[in-house]
C-alpha cells in the first residue's frame, strides 16, 4: 500500500461488515416482496450501449450518464442513470409490446448530480407494470413502494398523488416554446407565485390561465382537496372530472391499505415532467431530505405498428432505506 | 411534533426579517444580536431561528436539518439547491442586481467580469450570446472596475450611491431582487399544519 490515506470522493460510500449485512439482508427482503408480488426479477449490466440507457425522453438521464466511445465498434457506451430505460428494453425483447408484463430490478448506477447532498452511486430498486395501465396497477405499484420503503422500520410515510397530465393541458394552450414552457414548469414546481406572474406579465399571457395555476398550486394537500380541485376545474371549464376520480379512487384505496400511510394531493409538483404523462406519485417521510421514492405512468417505447407501449412504476434508492433504518434505530 | 427551525440570512435581511416576524407578533424570547446561542427560541412554540450567512441558507434547507430559509433572490439563482419551494415574497430588502461600469462602457464578447455571482453571470452573458470570463471576488467588486482588473462588474445596488462614488454607472439590470421565504419540500409536506400557520401569521 504506497498511500495510507483514506480519500473517497464526495457522494461515495463504502459500507463496512455489519452495515455491508445489513445491505444484503434489505435486498433479500425486497425479493420476497417482488416475489409476493409477482414480479419478474431481471438482472440487466450496468454498462451497456447508449441506446438501451437513453430511450426513455428524459434528458435528466442525459445529462447524468457517463458515456464512452467504444473504440473497438465504435459505438457509445455508457454507465447507466437510470435502470428503467433498460427494463424497457427488456419488456420489448420479452413481449414484444403485447400483454402485460412485471418486472423487478435492482442495482448500482451512477449519477453525475451537482448536489451537494446526492448520493452519486445510488443503489436503484423499482419494478415496472408493462401493458394495461390502470388505477388498479397504480394502487399494485404503490403499495409495492410502500413495502419497500416499510423495510426502514419508518411507519410514518406520505404518497403525494398528482396527474401531469392536466398542467401539461393547460401549458400547451399557452403554446410556448421548449425553453419557456420548461422555465414555467420550473416555477410552478418552485410553487414561485410572484415569478409566475412576472413570467405571464413578460410574455403577455392569457390571466385565466395564469388564475388557474396559482389556484391549482393554492390547493394541495390532504385528500380532502380534491373536492376543491373539481371545483376549481369545472371553474375555469377544464374537462378533468374522470382524472381527479380516478385520484381519489386511489387515494381511497391506499388509505384503507395502511392506517399510517397519509394521503396528499398535489397537480402542480411536476417533477418527473419530461417523460411521465399522467397519474405520478411520491413518497415522504419524516426526518429525509428529500422524497424517498418516485413513480408513475409513461409511455415506455412505440412498437413498430405505432403503438404505444404504457407502463407504470417507481423506483427508489436503497441506500436511503438503509439510512432510514439506521435513523430509526438511534 | 418536531419544531420548525427557520434561518435567516446575516445583514440587511435579518433586520428587515426580524421587523417583519415582530409586526406579525412572532418575537424571539432572547435578542439574536446579543445572544450567543445559535438557535433561539420563539413565543411561537413550534419555532425556532438561526441565524446564518446567506450563502448558507440554501444549503442548510437543502440539508433538511433546516425547514425554512428566509434568502434573497440573488443567493437561490447563484446555487443549484433544487429541494426547496418559494413560498413567499416577503418584498424586503429590496435591490437590484446589474452590470456596472465606466460610463459608456457597451457590453460586448470576451469581457472579464469580476463578481460574487459567477454562475448567475456566466448564464446572463451566455444567454446574451456574448462569451465572457468570470472573475470571482468576495467583497468590494466595485473596485474592480475602478482598477481595470476587470472591464465590467456584476453586483448587488441598492440605491447606486457606491457606483457614483467611484465613478461607475448601472449599464444593464440583471434582476430585481427580493428576499424570499422558502421551505424544504419534504418537510412541506411532513409538517403542513405548522408551516401553513407560520405563513397565514406572516401573510
Amino acid at each position: 500500500m504506497k498511500n495510507k490515506n483514506f480519500c473517497i470522493p464526495n457522494g461515495i460510500e463504502y459500507y463496512m461488515p455489519k452495515e455491508a449485512l445489513e445491505f444484503e439482508r434489505l435486498k433479500v427482503n425486497a425479493l420476497k416482496i417482488f416475489k409476493k408480488y409477482k414480479y419478474d426479477y431481471v438482472l440487466p449490466p450496468i454498462f451497456d450501449n447508449l441506446d438501451n440507457l437513453l430511450n426513455l425522453k428524459s434528458s435528466d438521464i442525459d445529462n447524468e450518464t457517463i458515456t464512452f466511445l467504444d473504440k473497438l465498434s465504435g459505438s457509445e457506451i455508457g454507465i447507466r442513470a437510470d435502470i428503467t430505460p433498460q427494463i424497457a428494453k427488456i419488456d420489448f425483447q420479452i413481449t414484444h409490446g403485447k400483454g402485460n408484463a412485471r418486472f423487478a430490478y435492482m442495482g448500482d448506477i451512477i449519477r453525475l448530480s451537482s448536489n451537494l447532498f446526492d448520493r452519486k452511486n445510488p443503489y436503484q430498486i423499482g419494478a415496472e407494470h408493462f401493458g394495461n395501465v390502470s388505477k388498479s396497477t397504480d394502487i399494485e405499484i404503490i403499495k409495492l413502494m410502500i413495502e419497500i420503503i416499510s423495510l426502514s422500520g419508518e411507519k410514518k410515510i406520505i404518497i403525494e398523488l398528482g396527474n401531469l397530465s392536466i398542467i401539461n393541458n393547460i401549458l400547451t394552450t399557452l403554446a410556448l416554446n421548449d425553453k419557456n414552457k420548461s422555465m414555467l414548469i420550473d416555477l410552478i414546481n418552485l410553487k414561485s407565485i410572484t415569478e409566475i406572474k412576472s413570467f405571464f406579465k413578460f410574455h403577455n399571457l392569457q390571466k385565466t390561465k395564469l388564475n388557474l395555476i396559482i389556484d391549482l398550486i393554492n390547493v394541495s394537500g390532504d385528500i380532502m382537496v380534491l373536492k376543491e380541485i373539481k371545483n376549481i376545474l369545472k371553474k375555469y371549464k377544464v374537462n378533468a372530472e374522470a382524472k381527479i376520480n380516478e385520484l381519489n379512487y386511489i387515494a381511497q384505496s391506499i388509505s384503507k391499505y395502511k392506517e399510517l400511510v397519509g394521503i396528499q394531493v398535489d397537480l402542480c409538483e411536476l417533477h418527473s415532467f419530461n417523460y411521465q404523462s399522467d397519474i405520478v406519485y411520491t413518497a415522504y417521510v419524516p426526518n429525509f431530505r428529500k422524497e424517498i421514492a418516485r413513480g408513475g405512468r409513461y409511455i415506455a417505447y412505440t412498437t413498430e405498428k405505432n403503438i404505444s407501449r404504457y407502463a407504470t412504476g417507481f423506483s427508489l434508492d436503497l441506500k436511503d432505506i438503509l439510512y432510514m433504518s439506521k435513523i430509526g434505530k438511534k | 411534533m418536531k419544531k420548525l427551525l427557520l434561518a435567516i440570512s446575516k445583514g440587511r435581511i435579518l433586520e428587515e426579517a426580524l421587523e417583519l416576524l415582530e409586526k406579525s407578533n412572532i418575537k424571539c424570547l432572547e435578542s439574536p444580536h446579543a445572544s450567543r446561542k445559535l438557535i433561539i427560541e420563539t413565543n411561537l412554540k413550534f419555532l425556532d431561528i438561526m441565524i446564518v450567512r446567506a450563502s448558507d441558507v440554501p444549503v442548510y434547507i437543502e440539508s433538511g436539518k433546516v425547514d425554512l430559509g428566509i434568502v434573497g433572490k440573488d443567493t437561490l439563482l447563484e446555487t443549484s439547491a433544487n429541494s426547496h419551494l418559494r413560498l413567499k415574497d416577503l418584498n424586503i430588502a429590496a435591490c437590484k442586481l446589474v452590470i456596472a461600469g465606466k460610463k459608456g462602457k457597451i457590453l460586448a464578447s470576451n469581457m472579464k467580469v469580476a463578481t460574487k455571482y459567477p454562475m448567475i453571470t456566466k448564464k446572463f452573458f451566455q444567454d446574451e450570446g456574448l462569451p465572457c470570463s468570470v472573475l470571482k471576488l468576495y467583497g468590494s467588486i466595485e473596485l474592480a472596475a475602478v482598477l481595470g482588473l476587470s472591464d465590467v462588474i456584476v453586483d448587488l445596488v441598492e440605491t447606486g450611491q457606491t457606483l457614483k462614488d467611484n465613478g461607475l454607472v448601472e449599464l444593464q439590470l440583471i434582476e430585481k431582487i427580493t428576499s424570499l421565504l422558502i421551505v424544504n419540500k419534504t418537510s412541506y409536506k411532513i409538517n403542513r399544519q405548522h408551516i401553513d400557520h407560520f405563513l397565514n401569521k406572516i401573510n
